[in-house]
């Protein structure tokens, strides 16, 4: 089943449902292989997207490559693609075994092939002894799993999912993250996942690609997204991005950026002082101390527990800030108290708004 | 304790108010008297005897199952596709469609009898049992269009879409994956509108006529002149028929997995 299949690539695509604009020219190239998540809140075009490489949603113009061929006009039956539904989508008046058998009868496969091949399949996504079972008495874990078995049996050129673990509680989501993952390096197949759990996207994908109203905004490997979010947007929404902004205003030491009337940040080495620029930084880069005398102070408004850390919402005078700190950190640090903020410039990016 | 009692009381006395009207019926028909008595007076089988020799009930039992059996395949063919395609995405008319074949089951039923009575005049119609089958089909389909529609709500959402990623063109899904998925649906539908053309004596009364004749209107028409035992004679033999069917379909499908909604996720 090991086998390296087609890439993919979609070239300036725009689709519009009446005058909604779901997805406003859309570039972008998998390669053969490779696992790449969609990602951005709902309403973006994610979804449009993956229904559009699955030929479900017809784009106005632009070209969809499967391997080497335009599959624009191809209807979804002939475009070999194995897709999994959020609702699994399983068939509920046939058992595990003939749900996976499906696309390989629609193929001509005979019989015993069919089963033999279903059962390689089934055993692949770690479900063995629920093959006489109807949908309705399996679990959703293992519903996901026959979602799987019958995306992946058919070796589809592409394989698409749709938000597969959302419906899963959170533990056995972890575990199918990693499976799913093993079982795609395994296949080779390459993968499309639309999510909108960035932590997902994060765990899983080769490359993210992160959208917003029907464009895409960067793509990247998870690491460099997280590090070096391409514009403002981005930075806030993958992580626990601070943005800060204000005039620049250059001195001696350099251009910095004023963020508060006594509070100004030196700009990271080499970033361009230009205008509609803000400063991104990471929560877990921000430091906190008593604050000395004329210097901007911060309010500490509420404290978040996550388990491994605190977050700590804070305000000024030039906007609200978020910092991660170790509980026994932030405990120096009550609601209510008032702190000053420490940044590193070494830890900032300017990015655009 | 007390309020399972309480529970138990009044199921038993739902049971005995619904049996009680059968039990009477089925005792009176066994009477020697000439007239329904309960307790029945003496035991005798002389009003089933003289129901074997009215030639004409049972003439009315088999034009009864026949036009039974033809509404349901009518009402069936023309619902199921019906609520399959109403349940397709909005198109243009749709919600005039839906209001217009459910109508019959707002409508009087008595309205719905004289509009064809006054039909088949206008059109010289001289085909008796069709009539009787026509108009039973256009009382039922809003029933197929409720179960069926309601079976095809409760499917997953895009098991077509998921079909025709496996290869299958919309022939093949329709047949092997739509059409099974309702099937629980759509038997019970066949069973509502089997009960209902079976049972069924307003709409009968307009179309029947002395060449088709339903049992339901032979019997009221019978118990216009008498009512002797031999009415409930009949009653009895249609109790039975339809407990025998109860315990086949029970048998062959298993009731409640029909009733008790077997496409649920």
């Amino acid at each position: 089943m090991i086998t390296a299949r087609g890439g993919l690539e979609l070239k300036d695509v725009h689709l519009r449902y009446g005058d909604a604009h779901a997805l406003r020219g859309i570039s972008l190239r998998v390669d053969p292989g490779e696992f790449v998540a969609l990602l951005g809140p709902s309403g973006c075009g994610k979804t449009t997207l993956l229904r559009s490489v699955a030929g479900f949603a017809h784009p106005q113009s632009g070209h969809i490559y499967i391997g080497s061929k335009d599959v624009v006009s191809v209807p979804p039956r002939e475009r070999n693609i194995g897709l999994v539904f959020q609702s699994y989508a399983l068939f509920p008046h046939l058992t595990a075994l003939e749900n996976v058998c499906f696309g390989l009868e629609t193929r001509g496969v005979n019989v015993a092939a069919a089963r033999s091949r279903a059962n390689a399949a089934l055993e692949l996504v770690g479900l063995t002894g629920f093959h006489g079972r109807r949908p309705i008495q399996l679990s959703g874990g293992q519903q996901q799993r026959v979602a799987l078995a019958r995306a992946i049996v058919i070796e589809p050129d592409i394989l698409l999912l749709d938000e597969p673990l959302a419906a899963l509680d959170r533990q056995l989501r972890v575990q199918m993250q990693t499976e799913l993952k093993s079982l795609q390096r395994k296949l080779g197949v390459t993968t499309v996942f639309v999510t909108h759990d960035q932590e997902e996207a994060l765990a899983m994908a080769d490359r993210i690609v992160v959208m917003r109203d029907g464009r895409i905004e960067q793509v990247a490997p998870p690491m460099q997204l997280f590090a070096e979010p391409s514009n403002a947007w981005v930075g806030e929404f993958v992580g626990a991005g601070n943005i800060l902004s204000g005039e620049i205003v250059v001195d001696d030491l350099g251009p910095t950026i004023m963020v508060a009337p006594n509070w100004r940040i030196r700009l990271p080495n080499g970033a361009k002082p230009d205008a509609g620029k803000a400063l991104f930084v990471r929560a877990e880069k921000i430091g906190l101390r008593a604050p000395l005398d004329g210097e901007c102070t911060l309010r500490v408004l509420a404290h978040r527990f996550l388990g491994v850390h605190i977050e700590v919402h804070l305000d000024f005078s030039g906007g609200t800030l978020r910092a991660l700190l170790p509980p026994e950190k932030a405990a120096l640090y009550p609601p209510n108290s008032h702190v000053a903020a420490v940044i590193d410039p070494g830890d900032c990016r300017l990015l655009t708004r | 304790m007390i309020e399972s009692r309480i529970v138990s009381v009044i199921a038993w006395g739902v049971v005995v108010f619904l049996m009680a009207p059968l039990i009477v019926v089925i005792g009176g028909s066994f009477t020697e008297s000439a007239y329904v008595a309960f307790p029945p007076q003496g035991f005798s089988l002389k009003w089933y005897v003289q129901l074997l020799e009215r030639k004409d009930f049972f003439t009315s039992f088999k034009e009864s199952l026949v036009i039974g059996v033809a509404a349901t395949l009518g009402a069936v063919g023309l619902g199921v596709p019906a609520a399959i395609g109403l349940s397709r995405g909005p198109f243009w008319g749709r919600g005039f469609l839906k209001a217009f074949v459910m109508s019959p089951i707002v409508l009087p039923t008595v309205i719905t009898g004289i509009a064809l009575l006054q039909f088949y005049r206008m059109i010289d119609s001289a085909l008796p049992l069709t009539q009787i089958v026509i108009g039973h089909i256009v009382i039922t389909v809003p029933y197929i269009l409720r179960t069926v529609g309601a079976g095809l709500q409760l499917l997953p959402p895009n098991i077509e879409e998921a079909a025709e990623s496996l290869g299958a063109g919309r022939i093949r899904t329709l047949l092997k994956v739509t059409l099974p998925s309702i099937a629980p649906s759509v038997l019970v539908g066949t069973i509502f509108v089997f009960i209902i053309s079976f049972d069924q004596v307003t709409i009968s009364i307009f179309l029947s006529s002395a060449d088709a004749m339903p049992l339901p209107i032979r019997i009221y028409s019978y118990i216009e002149f008498a009512i002797d035992p031999m009415v409930a004679a009949v009653s009895t033999v249609l109790i039975l028929f339809s407990y025998l069917l109860v315990v086949v379909l029970e048998r062959a499908f298993g009731l409640d997995r029909v009733f008790g909604g077997g496409t649920g996720r």
